[in-house]
């Protein structure tokens, strides 16, 4: 069956979709990687759209679904690279992409995911920090 | 005014959840072709995969045009088209006031914000939904020929892998179905071979029914042959063997005349017999049924046989006859009587046809082979005629053939038996000149030696007594007594002794005491009578009661101890009076059972005489016998049936039996013979000027005489 890759670096998951994903494939990808990110207790994930040259409705959803779960299994979401006509394009289409970070390229996206993550384990310092006293 | 012109440029139909990417793409590429820059491209490429999928998802599937239309500017219309059920909230959708269930409902709006122009029309029928795109202004108008050109550039790249894949599986289809018309007329195929099988195996079969039939009318003529000439030589023998007996003046002198007219026939008849013999040679040879009987012999041996047989046939003393074998020539080892035929037949024919000078006989060693030469200096053969003379029944026609006699055999036959034995059969010839003849043979015949016939073991002549005695100081009384008589005797011990010597050989007289191991013997006396023994008793016993022996079956009674002389005296007043020496000649034949009984005339032996095999059980049982002389061809029982009935008997199974016939017997048969340790005086031999010599002969090896 035909699916999109998904990489791990660390804690992270990084997803390039390079093909034009037709919806199955796309709701595929959504549980695959809720999947992952569950089993490997990923803490981020990138996705990369810099191939994708069309980001209609069903595709903008899916990539805003995937990000409220990853949320919900405590993982940050980027997605990186896409391209500016398609951003004016979901724009005009209405698509707010809610809870979706974006960045310009992958070097970025981890700069945000490596921050994000950090600032979520300041309270961990914290009890450590105490426990040594 | 002129409507303006519209170009379909595609039309695509949605029919799986693929074609809705690829319509996207299709719609990408077509705003490119038709020159709409980056941002609309992907414009109309979103709204048309919002419509195709709303077409797809909702109405399971529809169908996506492109094409160019309307006046200046001009536009892309993309129209999707469903067959589904319609659009129930379409106003509140396009209001924006729907809350789709799944969250999204979002693509009409979206799409119309994207477009120039958005038309939608949705009944329970199907929906349709048209949305339009000004082409960029700076662009030239779209005219057919750029639309033939656009189509055409798309064609090209038209590779949706679906479609690949559906295109394949249609093939996949067409091959499918080229196939089962295939398999049909395999099938048809199948069936008109099977028909042509089946008249195949019907030919075959009538095929069969012909060999078979060959091979019955080929048996048939074999066996006709062979009794055929069985048929000409019985009476033919009877003729040679009544010229014998006329020719011994046995019965009275004959006129001059008459002994010519007798020389005649004799002649004739044995004409006739070569003649008959000569087929029935060939037929066996050409039926494989002519056994090689390989033995070892000098050639030199063979050589003197011939000269004695062949001496007779030098007519003239201007033809010299000479043999010569080389020194070097080691013993053969093949069938002599059929080498021996071999070289009479070319000596024979050499003779005929050479007025003077000579016939040479030679043998020499060629490698591994031997070849012997009959060479003459006869008028020769022409070259046309030398294969010819191979043939059956071919004559030569020359000077000489009208004054010589021949069959037209010889030749043939020579040669078959020369193959026969392994070997060619060559000529050379210059006419006027004369003749070699060449028999080329192995030294040694390649297939195994058959196995030696076995020579049964006879008994003597003589009257056989047994005596049947428990007492070992009476037997040595008994066996010293006898001995002096000339008998061959027999001992027992017991009654058990006894029968078991009896269920083998019937003696002529039986000698027994009264009271063998506590018991009277009277009642083995009756039983024996009673089973047909026709032998003589003597008893001998410490008893004096003679009347109960005698009452018994017993024709003489001594009191112990016995005088020899007396003894010897009564068994051989008993065994004369017994005719022991009786010869039992069974034949169906009349002429042929007189030929016989003139034959043994000088021998000692009274004549018994039966017809058929069961007068033969019959009268052997009644006498004692010396020998049988008995016929292979009778109705009914057969001379081998009679024989090993002959052999099963208590009475006869001591009896040599000479079996008396002019039927050829084939290895089978002679096997029989064997087994049955009888043997063999054929009826050409009574034809045969020696034959009182040869019939002592064969009475003597049957250990008779």
């Amino acid at each position: 069956m035909e699916r999109i890759p998904i990489l791990r670096i660390g804690t992270y998951l990084l997803v390039t979709i390079q093909v034009d994903m037709h919806d199955q494939l796309a709701l595929t990808l959504q549980t695959d990687l809720t999947d992952r990110i569950a089993e490997v207790g990923a803490r981020g994930v990138l996705i990369d759209i810099s191939a994708l040259e069309i980001v209609d409705s069903y595709i903008g959803r899916t990539l805003a679904n995937i990000a409220s779960m990853a949320r919900v299994l405590d993982a940050a979401t980027v997605v990186v690279g896409m391209q500016p006509a398609v951003a004016i394009t979901l724009v005009e289409l209405g698509m707010t992409l809610p809870g979706i970070h974006t960045a310009m390229d992958v070097d970025s996206g981890m700069q945000f995911l490596r921050r994000s993550v950090r600032d979520a384990e300041d309270p961990d310092d914290w009890r450590r920090n105490s426990t040594e006293e | 005014m002129i409507p303006p012109a519209t170009f379909v440029l595609l039309k695509l139909r949605l029919q799986f959840e693929r074609n809705v990417v690829h319509a996207r793409q299709r719609a990408r590429d077509i705003a490119a072709l038709l020159g709409f820059d980056r941002q609309d491209q992907v414009r109309l490429a979103t709204a048309t995969s919002e419509l195709a999928r709303n077409a797809f998802r909702y109405a399971r599937g529809g169908a996506v045009e492109f094409a160019v239309a309307g006046a200046r500017p001009q536009s892309l219309v993309v129209t999707v088209t469903d067959a589904g059920p319609g659009i129930a909230h379409l106003q509140d959708i396009l209001d924006g006031r729907y809350e789709s269930k799944t969250g999204l409902g979002r693509g009409l709006l979206g799409t119309r914000r994207l477009m120039d122009e958005f038309t939608i029309t949705s009944a329970a029928t199907g929906t349709t939904v048209q949305v339009a795109k000004c082409l960029p202004p700076a662009m030239p108008a779209i005219t057919a020929e750029r639309v033939r050109a656009i189509a055409a550039s798309l064609a090209n790249t038209d590779t949706d892998p679906f479609d690949e894949v559906e295109r394949q599986n249609q093939e996949l289809l067409r091959t499918l179905a080229d196939l089962r018309e295939k398999q049909d007329q395999l099938a048809q195929v199948n069936s008109e071979l099977e028909d042509t099988n089946r008249g195949v195996v019907a030919l075959y079969a009538e095929l069969e029914q012909n060999a078979n039939d060959l091979r019955r009318v080929s048996d048939l003529k074999t066996s006709f042959l062979s009794n055929l000439s069985h048929e000409f030589r019985t009476p033919l023998n009877a003729i040679t063997a009544l010229c014998q007996i006329l020719a011994d003046k046995a019965d009275g002198d004959l006129s001059a005349e008459q002994e010519k007219q007798l020389s005649y026939i004799r002649r004739s008849a044995a004409d006739l017999t070569e003649l008959v013999n000569d087929l029935l040679d060939i037929a066996k040879v050409e039926a494989g049924k002519l056994e090689v009987r390989p033995r070892s012999f000098a050639v030199a041996d063979l050589f003197g046989a011939l000269r004695g047989m062949l001496r007779s046939l030098l007519t003239s003393t201007v033809v010299e006859l000479t043999f010569w074998a080389a020194e070097d020539l080691p013993p053969l080892l093949t069938d002599e009587s059929k080498l021996s035929q071999i070289l009479r037949n070319l000596t024979s024919n050499a003779l005929k046809f050479t007025e003077r000078g000579s016939v040479r006989v030679t043998a020499e060693r060629e490698g591994e082979d031997v070849v012997f030469r009959v060479r003459d200096t006869g008028i020769g053969i022409a070259a046309k005629d030398q294969e010819r003379i191979f043939e059956e029944f071919e004559q030569v026609q020359n000077s000489i053939q009208s004054t010589v006699r021949g069959t037209g055999l010889g030749l043939p036959l020579a040669r078959k038996l020369a193959v026969l034995l392994g070997g060619s059969l060559t000529l050379e010839s210059v006419p006027g000149q004369g003749s070699t003849f060449s028999a080329r043979l192995p030294l040694h015949y390649s297939e195994a030696p058959a196995p030696k016939p076995v020579t049964a073991v006879r008994s003597p002549g003589k009257p056989t007594v047994l005596v049947i005695e428990d007492n070992p100081e009476t037997r040595f009384v008994h066996r010293t007594a006898l001995k002096a008589g000339g008998y061959a005797l027999e001992f027992a011990r017991n009654l058990a002794e006894a029968r078991a010597l009896l269920s083998t050989a019937a003696p002529d007289a039986i000698v027994l005491d009264r009271v063998l191991d506590g018991q009277d013997s009277l009642p083995f006396i009756e039983e024996l009578k009673r089973s047909g023994y026709r032998g003589c008793f003597v008893v001998v016993s410490v008893l004096e009661d003679s009347i109960m022996p005698l009452q018994a079956g017993a024709n003489a009674f001594f009191k112990k101890p016995v005088e020899p002389g007396a003894l010897r005296a009564k068994l051989n007043e008993l065994l004369a009076t017994t005719p022991a020496h009786a010869a039992l000649l069974v034949d169906d034949d009349e002429i042929n059972r007189y030929l016989l009984r003139e034959a043994l005339e000088p021998f000692p032996f009274r004549i018994v005489e039966a017809h058929s095999g069961r007068e033969a059980l019959e009268a052997a049982a009644h006498a004692p016998l010396s020998v049988i002389f008995l016929d292979i061809t009778m109705p009914g029982f057969t001379g081998l049936e009679t024989l090993r009935e002959l052999k099963n008997s208590p009475f006869a199974a001591h009896v040599p039996v000479i079996i008396h016939t002019s039927k050829d017997l084939n290895q089978e048969e002679l096997e029989v013979i064997k087994r049955f340790g009888a043997s063999l005086y054929p009826k050409q031999k009574l034809a045969e000027a020696d034959s009182s010599a040869s019939l002592r002969m064969a009475l003597a090896g049957a250990g008779v005489l």
